[in-house]
């Protein structure tokens, strides 16, 4: 076994797929070694996350008490830890139970439960755990835990989110003391996202084992702890005062009200019904940003939406009708259509600027050509073509770039008429493959690179919905899962994002701004470009009334 | 009357249990599967198959209706797959939400309709007859979800005059409940009002057309005992059986009412059931609204019989 | 006006229409509900309506589905109810709405009214046990909500218009099969019918020429209050994201969708609430303009 130092150093240069040259400029290098938290006041923006305004007026004695009240978007559907069920659910969870990683208010991983972590050597990552932390029933919470935790997600009954991702581990061991040992297979650089996913919450194994029913409630050791929930009305949790961070969380309670409105949320914020709210809808975003009693926090780099092609249906199993759609749409016109402008165009790879991967050379790839999509169609005897895209009318962050995009081609002479279904019937027709386009949008499992995976590897499970497969992706993703080097991670994904746009496995649509807003008197909140796991930033909140 | 009573109620389950099977089988149609609304989006098939063995779904659909028929039958609505939380429980939290709003809303229609209907009908083809039908004209043609989102632009977010689409239970605060369920009520009692107002005009003109009204004029009586004496209690009844009809129009009305103003009720929960596919909750809710619809239809019938002895139960 | 609630046309049917109530009573009626001006006024309503509605392709200033990178623009010359929130024109986004709206009502009360009126027909004319199937089915449909069975039927069916159309006719067929079974059952013993049985006439002969021009004026009443309602469905299915879906306008889904920028851009909820309100409007004083001039027994 490596000494404590040999892994804190390790840790430090090969620190799970996290940019090198990024923990230098923030300073977090040296915290994240250590494992120690960064307080949000220290830990500086970096590019990519945008937060209205940008400067904030910040008192330097958190102020600790009251109940933060938070309009919801979605009455979570249960509260099972390891079974991903939306952003929602997602939210709660960070707040009631911990992971071992969680990450910093500029996306950089960090330690949670783990006072350290790390990789040992190149298939056996480490992690120690925070000495004297208690459940909330008061039992303490111990390496065992960690490893029946994970026994469960790998469980296939348990059918975890997580599951597929674990596949190479091997085995979980406790080692001296407090840590826990994770042995893999063969390497994998993700395996530390995975800990920090908001999927992989450590559970009381006594607690499950006493016949608990995790669907309905909440017992873990983070900042605070679950009281009850009245459905469709409210769920409220309550100050852990044992929490493992001396004097966090700040907050007495958190009462989470759902407000799936989209408008009744806003109007709530704004009428002081409520002082936090997540998932602000495009339309309220400038309105909200411009009042100087609240603050918009958000990022404009996760959300992205896509235009799929069934790959064995014709006509898009050609090659020159999917580059006309990829080239038969203006999309910074999109994003003014669809969101207002809140949001980006995605003219060259999906990886966002600043992450291990960033292909800079591949933007501006896909401008609006609509002679050359035009002339694409002709010479495969098919202009104008008329075709059916299926989308969801569910979430208007798909349906309304879908609009834009059916909108748009109408340029290139391709006469799409819409098909929007309910989400689960959606989900259906893709599975069936019935129609050849259709358009969907997601976020980045995590952030890491290898999110791509589920896109154009042979197992991936959009690239096997949409029955695409490319023998030259496998390779590519397996490489860059199990190097550790970064500059060697950066030219391998920067190669898989031009493959493909060079085979168009779909065409990327847009960026969508995603982000909460509170009123100004809620204090020390920081958004992180991470969807889920964003509300981990509660704990630091204070409320200067 | 008790066998007409006990041929109803054999009628009454005949009912129900259709109700049920039809529901049970419609649900099972709708496309999409509960197994991935549980799972997240990238669920594997494996899991996806998994999941769905775990909830019995895979079985064949009738020995998944054999056993939810006698679940059923013992008073067992069974377990959400979604929130895990037993449907009765879910229902029982939910009900009252629900029959508040369509109490109150029935209350209204009647301390408001009758009243007015009985205006209308003294002064039949004169301007206050004009208005008053005209209103109910204009109130049977406004749907709710119309009514409902201006008056929530209007007096939530212009005038600010009360809260929008925010509840709060009444045990947590009884004031500011009753601020909230304001905007509801009137959306959803709106087109009852009107239907009460106009059916109150027209069975009052009925029977003060009628030759005993003017033989009690003759005797001398005063023309408001008149009116509350005889007219009154004879024009009630088709009022009544038109009470009947509305209370199913606002166990219906509330779909769109709940939907409006985030209202935590049995049509949210429908709703919220049908879109994650959540089969024992859907089949719970609707076997639900089906058996009180037609408890409600029985009783309006027996109310009926009870102000109007000429009618028969043979 | 004599009033007698929409809600409940039923009600006339099982207290019986009058014989007479034939083809030329039904013309008389007309040209003596139309002298009321509120029918009147509600007519000419409703031709206006339907005029722009489906001369839409012709007075529509700009497509409805165009998008543009103007959004949310307030009323202006160009645009006179401004631009909804994916920048198209607000105005020709009512006017095609139109179209779908009152085609939808008018070919699902259409189906209904076929339907209904046959199975109306068979059952009061032969009774039996075809009678207890179809009136004991219809009271089936009738035990559910409008709206719950019609968000049943159109999750299991598919959300398209087509199936929109479907479901609101299914959900007025016990309508029309009540409406006629009851006003058959009035005529089916009149000495109209019997002498054309004894003169030798085959079923469908009798039902053609003797019973159905009876029973048209009630088909006729249940027919234009259908219509409103269907509309009230239509729409409010739309608002619940059931019906049309984008980017085509409905009169509905542009309710819906203009609340989450209504606080701001009010007229995009005023204008097609105001279509709703009026064409239902027009169309429930016209059937009541019908009815009391139909009704003899309301005539005074």
């Amino acid at each position: 076994m490596s000494t404590k130092h040999d892994r804190q150093t390790r840790t430090h240069l090969t620190p799970g797929g996290v940019s090198r040259r990024r923990l230098l400029q923030t300073g977090a290098g040296a915290a994240l070694a250590g494992g120690l938290i960064v307080p949000a006041s220290v830990a500086a923006s970096t590019g990519g996350r945008i937060t209205f305004p940008p400067v904030r007026t910040q008192s330097a004695d958190p102020t600790p008490g009251g109940i933060l009240r938070y309009g919801l978007s979605t009455d979570p559907s249960n509260f099972e830890p390891h079974i991903s069920t939306g952003a929602a659910s997602g939210a709660l969870k960070v707040m009631v139970y911990a992971q071992l990683l969680t990450y910093d208010d500029d996306a950089n991983l960090i330690g949670n439960l783990a006072e350290e972590f790390g990789w040992a050597d190149d298939t056996t990552y480490e992690v120690t755990l925070r000495e004297g932390v208690t459940w909330h029933d008061g039992s303490p919470v111990t390496v065992d835990d960690v490893i029946f935790t994970f026994g469960r997600i790998m469980d296939p009954d348990t059918a975890a989110t997580l599951a597929p991702r674990l596949a190479d581990v091997e085995s979980v061991e406790a080692g001296d003391g407090n840590v826990v040992r994770f042995i893999l297979s063969q390497p994998n650089v993700t395996l530390p996202y995975v800990l920090a996913d908001h999927s992989s919450m450590i559970v009381s194994q006594a607690w499950i084992e006493g016949g608990a029913d995790p669907q309905t409630e909440m017992m873990g050791c983070g900042p605070f702890r679950f009281v009850e929930r009245q459905p469709g009305i409210v769920i409220r949790v309550e100050k852990n005062p044992d929490y493992f961070i001396a004097g966090q969380p700040y907050l007495d309670g958190i009462d989470y009200q759902p407000m799936p409105d989209d408008n009744a949320r806003v109007t709530a914020l704004r009428s002081g019904a409520v002082d936090f709210i997540d998932y602000v809808p495009y339309t309220q975003m400038t309105t909200l940003m411009e009042d100087p009693n609240f603050v918009f926090a958000s990022d404009s780099i996760l959300g992205f939406g896509w235009l799929a092609f069934v790959h064995d249906m014709a006509p898009v199993d050609n090659l020159a009708v999917r580059q006309a759609f990829a080239y038969g749409m203006d999309r910074e016109r999109m994003v003014q259509t669809a969101f207002s402008g809140h949001g980006a165009p995605i003219t060259g790879g999906v990886i966002p600027e600043g992450w291990v991967g960033y292909a800079p050379d591949l933007e501006g790839t896909f401008v609006p050509d609509y002679e050359r999509s035009q002339s694409l169609l002709a010479e495969a005897g098919l202009s104008p073509l008329n075709i059916d895209i299926l989308s969801t009318s569910t979430y208007s962050v798909i349906a309304r770039p879908a609009e834009a995009a059916q909108a748009e081609l109408q340029q290139a002479t391709i006469n799409g008429t819409l098909q929007m279904q309910e989400w689960l019937t959606f989900r259906q027709t893709v599975a069936d493959a019935t129609y050849p386009v259709h358009v969907w949008g997601s976020s980045p499992a995590f952030n890491d690179p290898d999110f791509l995976s589920e896109y154009v590897g042979s197992n991936g499970f959009f690239a096997k919905q949409i029955h695409f497969s490319d023998e030259r992706f496998d390779p590519l993703l397996t490489e860059g899962r199990q190097t550790l080097d970064e500059g060697l991670r950066d030219e391998i994904y920067q190669e898989v994002q031009a493959l493909i746009a060079e085979v168009l496995p779909w065409v990327y649509l847009i960026r969508r701004t995603q982000g909460e807003a509170h009123a100004n008197y809620v204090q020390g909140y920081a958004h992180i470009a991470g969807g889920g796991w964003t509300q981990i930033n509660l704990r630091q909140v204070w409320l200067d009334q | 009357m008790g066998r007409y009573v006990s041929r109803r109620l054999l009628l009454l389950v005949v009912q129900v249990i259709l109700v049920a099977t039809v529901v049970f089988l419609l649900i099972r149609l709708v496309p999409g599967d509960p197994a991935r609304a549980i799972l997240g989006e990238t669920a594997s098939e494996e899991q996806v198959a998994r999941v769905r063995t775990l909830l019995g779904i895979d079985r064949p659909i009738h020995e998944q209706y054999v056993s939810w028929i006698g679940r059923v039958a013992r008073g067992d609505f069974g377990t959400s797959v979604i929130s895990g939380r037993p449907v009765m429980l879910d229902i029982q939290q939910r009900i009252g939400n629900t029959v508040e709003l369509i109490a109150l809303s029935t209350i209204v229609s009647l301390l408001i309709g009758i009243p007015l209907g009985i205006v209308a009908a003294l002064r039949a083809n004169r301007a206050t007859d004009y208005a008053l039908s005209s209103f109910a004209m204009l109130g049977l043609s406004l749907p709710s979800f119309v009514v409902g989102t201006i008056m929530l632009l209007v007096f939530g977010l212009m005038l600010r005059w009360l809260p929008p689409a925010q509840f709060v239970p009444w045990y947590v605060d009884p004031g500011q409940h009753l601020r909230v369920i304001i905007l509801p009520v009137i959306a959803l009692s709106l087109s009852s009002v009107a239907v009460v107002l106009r059916m109150t005009r027209s069975s009052m003109l009925e029977v003060i057309r009628q030759d005993y009204i003017r033989t009690a004029r003759a005797k001398g009586l005063s023309g408001r005992l008149v009116i509350l004496r005889h007219a009154l209690r004879n024009s009630l009844n088709p009022v009544v059986s038109i009470v009947g009809l509305e209370l199913a129009a606002l166990l219906g009305g509330t779909v769109i009412v709940e939907s409006i103003f985030n209202w935590p009720g049995l049509s949210s929960l429908l709703i919220a059931g049908v879109r994650s596919r959540d089969y024992p909750v859907v089949q719970g809710v609707v076997l639900l609204i089906a058996v009180l619809t037609v408890l409600i239809n029985l009783l309006v019938d027996l109310v009926y019989g009870w102000l109007d002895p000429r009618i028969s139960y043979a | 006006m004599t009033a007698t609630p929409v809600t409940a046309p039923t009600a006339i049917a099982s207290q019986g229409w009058r014989r007479g109530a034939g083809p030329a009573a039904v013309e008389s009626a007309w040209r003596r509900a139309l002298r009321n001006p509120r029918v009147s006024i509600s007519a000419f309503i409703l031709l206006l309506i339907a005029a722009v509605s489906f001369g839409a392709p012709v007075l529509a200033p700009y497509s409805p589905t165009t998008l543009t990178d103007m959004p949310l623009l307030p009323p202006s010359s160009q645009y006179l109810l401004g631009t909804d929130d994916f920048g198209r024109d607000a105005l020709s986004r009512l006017l095609y709405a139109g179209q779908i709206s009152l085609g939808v009502s008018i070919a699902s009360v259409l189906i209904a009214t076929v339907i209904g009126v046959w199975l109306g027909l068979l059952a009061g004319y032969y009774r039996g046990w075809g009678e207890t199937i179809i009136m004991r089915a219809m009271d089936l449909l009738l035990s559910f909500p409008t709206i719950v069975l019609a968000i049943a039927i159109v999750s299991a069916l598919g959300i398209s218009l087509q199936n929109v159309i479907i479901v609101i006719a299914i959900v007025y067929i016990p309508r029309f099969v009540r409406v006629v079974f009851g006003a058959t059952l009035a005529v089916r013993q009149s000495e109209y019918v019997q002498s054309a049985r004894v003169i030798g006439a085959g079923d469908g002969r009798i039902l053609r020429t003797a019973i159905l021009p009876n029973v048209a004026a009630p088909i006729l009443v249940q027919t234009s209050l259908s219509l409103g309602f269907a509309i009230l469905v239509e729409t409010g299915l739309s608002f619940l994201g059931l019906g049309a879906q984008p980017p085509t306008p409905s009169w509905g889904n542009m309710v819906s969708a203009a609340r989450n920028v209504m606080e701001l851009n009010p007229w995009l909820l005023i204008a097609p609430s105001a279509a709703i309100g009026i064409t239902i409007l027009a169309l429930n004083t016209l059937g009541d303009g019908l009815r009391d001039a139909l009704d003899p027994r309301l005539r005074s």
